[in-house]
């Protein structure tokens, strides 16, 4: 499988503090790898280098050949990011963020998104103001933003935060529809209790690097064998690290 | 103990920013001895203003002097209606929407705020009109009778949910689609009125001495027309900085979301600086507020520009922090040279205090 994401040697600092230091990281079409770390680990400032939001202290960030720092705009127009929920535009209505953020990509949100949308129940919520929808509506309409041209990678942060049953069932199988399909998907989570079942690899940041990957046969076993298994394996695994420090 | 939880919370929140005050002495001190120098300066100022402004109040016809002070006393109206709607809209989901509170105990918080709000909006206006219209009554009386009687009427109008329509097609807004609906979704100059009219009063206090009512409406015309275009300018920093922030992963070039902005901005801007160059054409008014008029918009714009927006940007934070700094200095020194120094500290200061620098 050819590589859609990689990241080689990204060290980024806050002044003196170091946030990450030496991560490598590779995502390869069809890939659905779930980012998992304790809180203030780095995963979001790892997200914010991949979009090119955050430039990297030393190290490298490609998407599909493009490297972000020399070519963000390039990189981003291969990527999907889901936006959170907090930052969307309160004075606009669903509809009008989706057209503006299609307009960004210059596209048009497509009848096939659309019709996403109603499936995660977003039909009564079209033409309301986003600043009077709740965190799970706006959840939603931040997916349907990374979906947006159906982007070879997905760079997902928390996403199924907030999500009712029914939505969440159905991102996630969304999700694993578009691996299948050749997408592939990084998803920064804390939720290791559906990882056996929705994931294809994992990795664990901490002390600012991978600290442990698990590949997909792993997962697989896991899946079949003992669902709680990657629960118990990151915990482990975190205990061990006795020097980790939040970022 | 208060039965509001909403005015519990209130009283807290003033009592932790006293605590931190306390814990600061000496930056406390400070910031109150500038504080009350410039309210000194502003004084020594205004007071010759003042003095020319009674004798052009004097000198207008009963009846628009009377229908001034009504719209000065009434112009808490839209602000009371603002921060009713505002309140409302902050408690239907706020930390305490879901608690246990009677409605009617979060109704009267709401209303004591924007009856409180209104009324600080009025005063400044009756104030002026109690000063200005001494020994004739009737001004502050119609002022006063203003306030009093649309203040509470304005309460009485509750705020409307915006209705919605179940469909998912036809994203436009006044005939813009795509991202030109960032720009067409810039408030009105209406929506920040009660702010824009305490500017255009206060430029009543530039009045020349014996003016004629003609130079009152004009100087009124270019105060509001211009103070509505900083807010424009301000509001469209505010804008482009949130868009940037939920559009930041997009491949969007910053010239198309600038572009998106220019024609509501440029239509606006061109029609807010229209008005006052043809009140001032219309006026008998010197020459020299010309360049006034010049200055005020590019302090405006600087003032947005440079310190709304670009303090977002982190490589070019310093460089155009230290330029603001330099025309204030600047500025500053060109009219009272000993306050320069007291202006400068305290706008470092706060800057400091908000890790910005």
């Amino acid at each position: 499988m050819s590589e859609m994401l990689v990241i080689r040697g990204a060290a980024l600092r806050y002044g003196d503090h170091v946030v990450l230091n030496g991560v490598e990281l590779q995502l390869a079409r069809g890939d659905l790898l779930g980012l998992v770390g304790p809180n203030g680990s780095g995963k979001t400032s790892l997200i914010r280098a991949i979009l090119g939001l955050r430039p990297l202290s030393a190290g490298r960030i490609e998407i599909d050949g493009i490297d972000v720092a020399s070519d963000p705009r390039g990189a981003r127009a291969l990527l999907g990011f889901a936006p959170d929920p907090a930052l969307l535009p309160g004075y606009l209505t669903l509809r009008q963020a989706l057209d503006v953020a299609a307009a960004a990509r210059e596209q048009t949100a497509s009848d096939a998104l659309l019709a996403f949308g109603d499936t995660l129940q977003l039909a009564p919520y079209w033409q309301r103001r986003i600043e009077t929808l709740s965190l799970g509506t706006r959840q939603k309409l931040a997916i349907l933003i990374a979906l947006l041209g159906d982007p070879p990678l997905l760079v997902l942060d928390e996403v199924l935060n907030g999500l009712d049953p029914i939505a969440g069932f159905e991102v996630k199988q969304e999700l694993q529809r578009r691996c299948a399909n050749g997408t592939a998907v990084l998803l920064a989570t804390h939720g290791l209790e559906m990882a056996p079942t929705l994931l294809t690899r994992a990795a664990l940041l901490a002390n600012g690097h991978i600290a442990k990957t698990w590949n997909a046969d792993t997962i697989a076993q896991w899946r079949h064998e003992d669902p709680a298994a990657f629960e118990r394996a990151v915990v482990a695994t975190l205990r061990q690290l006795h020097d980790f420090r939040p970022a | 103990m208060s039965s509001s939880p909403d005015l519990l919370s209130q009283r807290l929140h003033y009592r932790n920013w006293l605590d931190e005050r306390r814990s600061a002495p000496a930056e406390s001190v400070f910031l109150l001895a500038a504080g009350l120098s410039f309210a000194a300066i502003a004084v020594w100022a205004l007071a010759p203003g003042l003095a020319r402004l009674k004798s052009v109040v004097t000198a207008l016809p009963d009846g628009l002097a009377i229908a001034a002070a009504a719209v000065l006393g009434a112009s808490g109206v839209l602000t009371v209606l603002q921060r009713h709607a505002q309140l409302t809209q902050l408690q239907r989901s706020d930390w305490l929407a879901a608690q246990p509170i009677s409605a009617t105990v979060r109704a009267g918080f709401r209303r004591d705020q924007a009856r409180l709000r209104g009324w600080l909006s009025a005063m400044p206006g009756i104030a002026l009109c109690v000063y200005v219209g001494w020994p004739n009554p009737m001004l502050a009386t119609t002022a006063l009778a203003a306030a009093a009687i649309a203040i509470p009427l304005a309460l009485t109008r509750k705020p409307r949910e915006r209705p919605y329509r179940d469909q998912r097609s036809a994203a436009s807004v006044r005939g813009a689609r795509g991202l030109g609906i960032l720009g067409a979704s810039l408030e009105p100059a209406a929506a920040r009125w009660p702010h824009t009219a305490r500017f255009a009063a206060a430029s009543l206090l530039l009045v020349p001495m014996g003016s004629g009512p003609v130079l009152v409406v004009a100087l009124l015309l270019i105060a509001t027309s211009l103070r509505a275009l900083i807010d424009l300018i301000a509001h469209f920093a505010e804008r482009l900085t949130e868009s940037e922030a939920w559009l930041g992963a997009q491949p969007l070039a910053p010239q198309r979301l600038l572009a998106a902005f220019a024609p509501t901005l440029a239509r606006r801007s061109a029609l807010l600086l229209t008005i006052p160059l043809l009140a001032l054409a219309a006026s008998p008014a010197p020459l020299a507020l010309w360049p006034v008029a010049a200055v005020a918009a590019v302090l405006g714009t600087l003032h947005a520009v440079l310190l709304t927006h670009a303090e977002r940007h982190h490589p070019i934070r310093r460089r155009m922090h230290g330029a603001a700094h330099v025309v204030l200095l600047l500025l500053a020194a060109q009219i009272l040279p000993p306050l320069a120094l007291v202006a400068w500290l305290t706008v470092l200061l706060q800057l400091w205090r908000r890790r910005n620098v």
